[in-house]
């Protein structure tokens, strides 16, 4: 079984503004099309919302721990990752994940993971999602800013107020 | 499969919309493309990329992609060589049987240039006034009564300075780039107002400050009411359907802002008064002193319109008729998915496409082409004027441009334009028609439907349907239902209904919508299931809301 043998050095987060998401798909698609046609952003539907949710790059990821093969595994720059040639397709990364962001379709015999666009974060770039993102909802951000954003006037509501009611 | 020999990125504007996002193709490997993006730091046009923009990634090296040319064989479309078939071609469409009677297409999406170049070569093989550029009725009819009006267009960046913004259609949904102009420059500002106008709830109305839903086909009665609170004669509704107290309370907002900006978007449903939609909205714009920004599906809507207008060439709907209703005509449809809506029954027809046809029935002749963003030239952006697009990609070797194909059958290039900053614009006498656009299957039981785009599936589904993200998405249509209609129905989010009228049926999947008005639906329209639809409610004529039949259906159908 894989292990998480370093310490997580993923300082920059994926964070969402529940106000400014419009729902349009856009980061999906970016994902879609810079994996190789596999799907990283997922969606969680929460009554009336459609909320992206992305690989939350765990201090200790369960999904490394039960990976069989050590696809699964904490890269370099602290972004867990699957190695494209040791997966086996056989799921336990998508049951063992808490948040089920790990999807169970197998495409081209690899299970879909976030790996936080390591081609892009490694050269200074964000996320393909976070670049698309029309509205700025999706950010990436400092661990430590993320809970310091300015509040935003959008249509008379502040953000983070009521926010699935106002959904 | 591409001719492409290096790494290298292109910005090109993305064909799909009118806002003009900037994207590029990167190889990722050998024909493997990824899309690639502008740095907020290139350039102020920075703005992100819809699902649709990422698309052409995928289309640049589809496993439909036509790379060489098919011919009608014993009912059968079988490959043959590209000089051999251009040379068959050009005999159908020089023949005897075209004489007087060959009808000709063009995707209207392409760069200026490239249409110019194609028309004066085809101008020698057919008068102007049986060559057409293709595009969505409901964009061109929009953009003719936009540019009817007389209003100042906005450029998309001008919309973070309005201060009031009345919305028609849900633009978040159709073309959600807007919204950062919508939205995201709203920052640190006192509450502005956002009014929205629409056929159905969708996300934009979540945003509003002012919604006011109206019956479908009543949409170009809403924007009357609130012309005719502004001053405007000849706008007295009357009708019960719009709240003239309302509509006067949107007015008033927009004579107190001192920047007003109007966005009207084509797709979010195509039943609908289109030129009376955007001739009003611009009026609206002219009184209170603000812009317009029409938003259009195909990027070069307003070049390739005005385009048409100076060349005197047909109009599209009207040419289609003809050419269909003539049986034993010869028909020339350049462009993807326009041999199947063109071709009529015992025609003889010459297409080309991108990607091979899956309905092959209407062809003799299909040669393959480049796609628009394939193709590097001038586009016209409302709002913007005239901005250069590089390709994304070379077109694969051995698939010609727009124009090279149209000279190749032609027997050679002809006189083309060159000067598009002259390009007028189009305006029309028309009278507005303020009756309501009432439901196709009339009065009665049941729902009335109206088609909506989203940000995914688009347009006629030419394009949408063949591309794996949307598959892997939204493969099934979607209805927005409210929800004392999906409790009518027993059915809730996710569950299946079937929706049918007039001899043809859809099967749906469910999403009940907060705010959704009860006895209206909206249905994903770039279905070939709701295309059916429509084409059996309103046959050949323009669509229109559709009265249906609505029950569950069981689980899987």
């Amino acid at each position: 079984m894989g292990t998480a043998t370093a310490k997580p050095e993923v300082t920059r987060r994926v964070v969402l503004d529940l106000d400014l998401c419009i729902e349009c798909r856009s980061c999906a698609a970016a994902c879609h099309y810079g994996h190789h046609e596999s799907l990283g952003v997922h969606f969680a539907e929460i009554g009336p919302a459609l909320l992206p949710v992305v690989c939350r790059q765990c201090e200790e990821p369960a999904c490394v721990d039960v990976c069989p093969s050590k696809a699964m595994h904490r890269g370099p720059s602290g972004i867990v990752q699957r190695a494209v040639f040791s997966c086996r397709g056989c799921g336990s990364c998508a049951r063992a994940c808490p948040f089920g962001i790990i999807s169970m379709e197998m495409t081209r015999h690899h299970v879909a993971k976030c790996d936080l666009c390591a081609d892009r974060t490694e050269q200074g770039q964000e996320p393909r999602c976070v670049h698309v993102c029309p509205t700025g909802a999706l950010k990436f951000v400092e661990e430590s800013d993320a809970g310091a954003e300015d509040r935003v006037m959008l249509g008379g509501r502040l953000t983070g107020q009521q926010l699935l009611k106002r959904r | 499969m591409s001719s492409e020999p290096a790494v290298a990125t292109r910005m090109a504007l993305c064909p799909w919309c009118s806002l003009g996002c900037r994207a590029g193709l990167r190889l990722g490997g050998p024909d493997w493309y990824l899309p690639d993006y502008p740095e907020a730091a290139d350039g102020g046009d920075y703005a992100g990329l819809c699902a649709r923009g990422s698309m052409m990634a995928e289309l640049t090296n589809h496993r439909d992609r036509l790379l060489w040319p098919l011919v009608a064989r014993d009912g059968r479309l079988v490959e043959a060589r590209l000089p051999d078939t251009l040379g068959r071609a050009a005999g159908i469409l020089r023949g005897p049987a075209a004489d007087g009677r060959l009808y000709a297409f063009l995707d209207g999406n392409f760069p200026l240039e490239s249409l110019a170049r194609a028309v004066a070569a085809l101008r020698q093989l057919v008068p102007a006034e049986r060559v057409a550029l293709s595009l969505p009725q409901a964009d061109t009819d929009l953009l003719a009564g936009c540019e009817t009006s007389g209003a100042d267009y906005a450029a998309p960046a001008q919309l973070a300075d309005a201060d009031a913004i009345f919305v028609v259609g849900n633009p978040f949904a159709t073309h959600p780039v807007v919204a950062h102009w919508m939205l995201d420059l709203d920052r640190g500002r006192d509450r502005r107002p956002l009014m929205v106008l629409g056929a159905t709830a969708g996300v934009t109305g979540t945003y509003a400050t002012h919604l006011s839903l109206v019956p479908p086909g009543r949409e170009h009665l809403a924007l009357a009411a609130v012309a005719n609170a502004l001053g405007v004669r000849g706008c007295e509704t009357g009708t019960e359907d719009i709240d003239p107290a309302a509509m006067k309370a949107w007015a008033d907002a927009l004579t107190k802002a001192d920047r007003p900006a109007l966005v009207v978007a084509a797709e979010f449903g195509r039943a609908a008064r289109w030129f009376e939609i955007g001739l009003l909205a611009g009026e609206i714009a002219r009184i209170a002193g603000g812009r317009l920004l029409p938003l259009a599906v195909t990027g070069n809507a307003l070049g390739s319109l005005r385009l048409a207008s100076q060349l005197g060439l047909a109009d599209w709907s009207s040419l289609r008729a003809a050419a269909t209703e003539d049986a034993g005509s010869v028909v020339l449809a350049l462009g993807e998915g326009l041999a199947s809506r063109v071709a009529g029954d015992g025609s003889a027809c010459v297409a080309a496409a991108s990607l091979r046809p899956k309905h092959t029935a209407a062809c003799d002749v299909v040669l393959p082409m480049a796609w628009p963003f394939e193709t590097a030239g001038t586009v016209l952006l409302p709002g913007v004027g005239p901005v250069e697009s590089e390709s994304a990609v070379r077109p694969p070797s051995g698939v010609p441009a727009l124009d090279d194909l149209a000279a190749e059958l032609a027997g050679g290039p002809g006189d083309a334009v060159t000067d598009f900053a002259s390009l007028a614009a189009v305006r029309r006498g028309r009278v507005p028609d303020l009756s309501p656009l009432n439901p196709a299957g009339g009065d009665g039981d049941g729902l009335v439907v109206v088609l909506a785009g989203d940000g995914v599936n688009f347009a006629d589904g030419a394009v949408t349907r063949r591309v794996s993200f949307a598959a892997q998405v939204l493969p099934d249509p979607a209805v927005a239902l409210s929800e004392a209609d999906a409790r009518a129905l027993g059915a809730g989010d996710g569950d299946r209904v079937r929706l049918s009228g007039a001899g043809a049926e859809v099967t749906a999947r469910v999403e009940v919508r907060e705010g959704q008005p009860a006895g209206q639906a909206a249905l994903a329209g770039a279905y070939g299931e709701s295309q059916q639809l429509v084409r059996a409610a309103c046959g050949d004529g323009p669509p229109k809301p559709i009265r249906v039949r609505a029950e569950r259906a069981a689980a899987g159908r």
